[in-house]
């Protein structure tokens, strides 16, 4: 399946709903339900550089997620499926990396 | 496991030197093939499609677009101020089941709604596209190999 969306260059562009789904194909390897890794530090950019415990990490996302509900929830189905398209493409993407990299 | 963030700011910065990011990655010629290529350099030349899908980078702007992982995307701009001073923004896109959720400096977290949205679905799909063909040769559509 296919659609065509306006290209910033040439105003008309035809891309895949989503890659094709194959069990053969990285599509499987998209993960429900993404967290943040363990480990991880929202420290570049923390007001006076100081470094944001993972428990604030946790904390804030879990906050965020609660207030988010009643929204995410309301997503209408066309939404749902462009999402999942683009998790779709970005597990591409970073396949077809990894694959160069093995290559190499 | 390395934090994302250190991971961002290593593939924006380099980790040779603090002026690493300003050198242009080794370019791909068409004769030559990407597997002698890094991680931080086939992403570099993602970005050089990535930051184009915004239209036209203001003059003394630098812009970069990618996507750094299997569910997140990465968009940094900095610039120099009116006073001199570098500013930065960073700005992480998680692509969730639930929606995307955006993630900044300060820790700012937001699902992203309505145009923004919109908008984003939409560069990541053009960037794809291009991304496929032009860097790994890969059909979008099937993922395989282009001959």
């Amino acid at each position: 399946m296919q659609k065509t969306i306006t290209n910033l260059e040439t105003g008309e562009f035809i891309v895949p709903e989503t890659p094709k789904n194959s069990s053969e194909f990285p599509i499987d390897r998209v993960k429900i339900g993404t967290e943040f890794s363990s480990g991880d530090q929202l420290d570049l950019h923390a007001a006076g550089g100081e470094l944001m415990s993972l428990e604030a990490v946790r904390m804030a996302r879990a906050a965020v997620e609660s207030a988010s509900y009643g929204v995410t929830q309301e997503v209408p189905i066309s939404m749902k499926e462009r999402i999942q398209s683009a998790q779709f493409a970005t597990a591409w993407l970073d396949y077809a990396l990894n694959e160069e990299l093995k290559a190499a | 496991m390395a934090s994302v963030w250190t991971k961002t700011l290593s593939l924006l910065t380099g980790s040779e030197s603090s002026i690493d990011y300003l050198k242009m990655p080794k370019r791909a010629k068409a004769s030559r093939p990407l597997k002698s290529l890094t991680k931080r350099e086939l992403l570099q030349l993602e970005s050089e499609i990535g930051r184009q899908l915004f239209g036209e980078i203001p003059k003394g702007h630098s812009r970069e677009f990618f996507h750094l992982d299997d569910k997140t995307w990465i968009w940094h701009e900095d610039f120099i101020d009116v006073n001199g001073k570098k500013q930065t923004a960073t700005t992480k896109y998680e692509i969730t089941d639930a929606g995307v959720l955006k993630v900044q400096e300060g820790a700012r977290y937001s699902y992203l709604e309505g145009q923004e949205l919109d908008n984003l679905l939409v560069a990541i799909q053009l960037y794809y596209e291009k991304v496929m063909r032009k860097v790994y040769h890969r059909d979008p559509n099937t993922g395989q190999k282009l001959i």
